[in-house]
């Protein structure tokens, strides 16, 4: 076995132990990690891969959850406004959100400040004009996914302001939807109300 | 810096024992330097053992339980083996610490095991381990068993999602290292590590409820 792969099969030696490390600290096995953090006292590479691993496991249990509360907005929201017709005919009279849309949204809200004012202005160059439909899923894992198409490399916290201004977009718009459709359903019923009279004009007349 | 100077000032004042006021300052530096990941790391215990029971107060609880490390670590840093490495050591007294805290606020579940039902915990571990890795090594056994397994696999790919399912072939079949996987899935090496975590304990479940499932 040449060095290349005995350093490779230590390097996944090490990887094997993080993700026995991840494992016991979900299932709270005290003993398995604390064998594991002995062991990675004499091994320092081991032990700044457990530190990195963790941290970055933290980061996205937050992440995940953060989705799960977008959702259950998202959720909360449809349910309680109200809609009288179909949706369809409701998303062909208001158009669909673009990148653009939530760019421009970002900059009028000035939430950027210091760096992320810079980075929100390179966005902002690059997508000003980006006719790019939103996607359905506009949580953290959306929105980064949607970047990535987009080929556009963004901070996390852009991410997240992203993410919130489309929620917010989004919400507004699922509103008008609602409201269009009630005063739809009001004029629909005020002309059914209205035909029903003219009947008795025309009789009078004659 | 200016909490883990406060940290220090405190450190101090409760310890008494504090001899060499150059450990405590390498310690601040250190917990300096590594803010954010050790933040990140807290949250988690905190999260993990409960110690607040509302989201909003997890960044402070965390705070909170940093600050207990911090005194703990410098109480104990004369005597720590300098030529070691430091975050072994650290994570080992945050989680003994989170667990102290789970214990004050009476929420510690009763799953301290006897020796004996550990041991035996271990070796059914031992034995479930990998369980996905003796699924896909299983070489030497009889055509049956192999068309068992083969079965086993197709529904364990077939419930998993895209992502999950190319992260474990990429590992498992594939043999790729962390490096590898980091580089075919786009992403860095430790958030590739944490997904095939999350990949390997989805199938661990998908194949403890078929195996139930099976036996019921």
């Amino acid at each position: 076995m040449d060095k290349k792969q005995l350093t490779r099969q230590q390097r996944r030696s090490r990887e094997k132990i993080v993700l026995d490390y991840l494992d016991a600290f979900e299932q709270d096995n005290s003993e398995r990690l604390s064998s594991i953090l002995k062991l990675a006292e004499q091994d320092s590479e081991l032990e700044s891969l457990l530190w990195k691993v963790h941290a970055e496991y933290q980061i996205q249990q937050e992440d995940e959850q953060r989705e799960q509360d977008v959702e259950r907005v998202r959720q909360l929201i449809q349910q309680h406004v109200p809609s009288g017709l179909r949706k369809e005919r409701d998303e062909e009279e208001i158009p669909l959100l673009t990148v653009s849309d939530v760019i421009a949204h970002i900059q009028a809200e000035s939430v950027a400040k210091g760096e992320n004012a810079k980075e929100l202005s390179g966005l902002v160059q690059h997508l000003r004009h980006s006719t790019f439909k939103l996607p359905k899923n506009v949580g953290l894992l959306g929105v980064r996914k949607l970047f990535a198409e987009l080929g556009v490399q963004t901070s996390k916290h852009m991410q997240r302001l992203f993410s919130e201004a489309a929620l917010i977009l989004i919400s507004r718009r699922d509103r008008g939807i609602a409201q269009m459709a009630a005063t739809r359903k009001q004029r629909e019923e005020a002309r059914a109300a209205k035909q029903s009279k003219p009947q008795s004009d025309d009789d009078k007349e004659q | 810096m200016e909490e883990s100077r406060a940290m220090h000032r405190s450190a101090q004042s409760g310890s008494g024992d504090l001899k060499n006021a150059e450990d405590a300052i390498l310690l601040e530096q250190f917990v300096g330097d590594e803010a954010a990941s050790l933040m990140g790391i807290l949250r988690s215990y905190v999260v993990r053992y409960q110690l607040t029971g509302r989201n909003e107060n997890i960044q402070e609880a965390a705070l909170e339980l940093l600050h207990e490390v911090y005194i703990k670590a410098t109480k104990s840093f004369a005597k720590f083996d300098r030529s070691r490495p430091i975050r072994a050591w650290l994570l080992g007294i945050a989680r003994n610490e989170a667990q102290d805290k789970q214990t004050a606020l009476g929420k510690r579940k009763q799953n301290e095991t006897l020796m004996c039902d550990f041991r035996q915990q271990t070796q059914d571990s031992d034995e479930d381990e990998d369980p996905l890795e003796r699924l896909f090594a299983a070489d030497n056994t009889s055509p049956e068993r192999q068309t068992e397994i083969r079965e086993q696999i197709t529904y364990l790919f077939s419930q998993l999602s895209d992502e999950y399912r190319s992260v474990l072939r990429l590992w498992i079949v594939e043999g790729l290292d962390g490096t590898e996987l980091a580089e075919k899935l786009g992403c860095t090496y430790e958030n590739a590590i944490v997904r095939l975590h999350r990949a390997k304990k989805q199938s661990r479940t998908i194949l403890a409820t078929e195996k139930g499932g099976g036996n019921g």
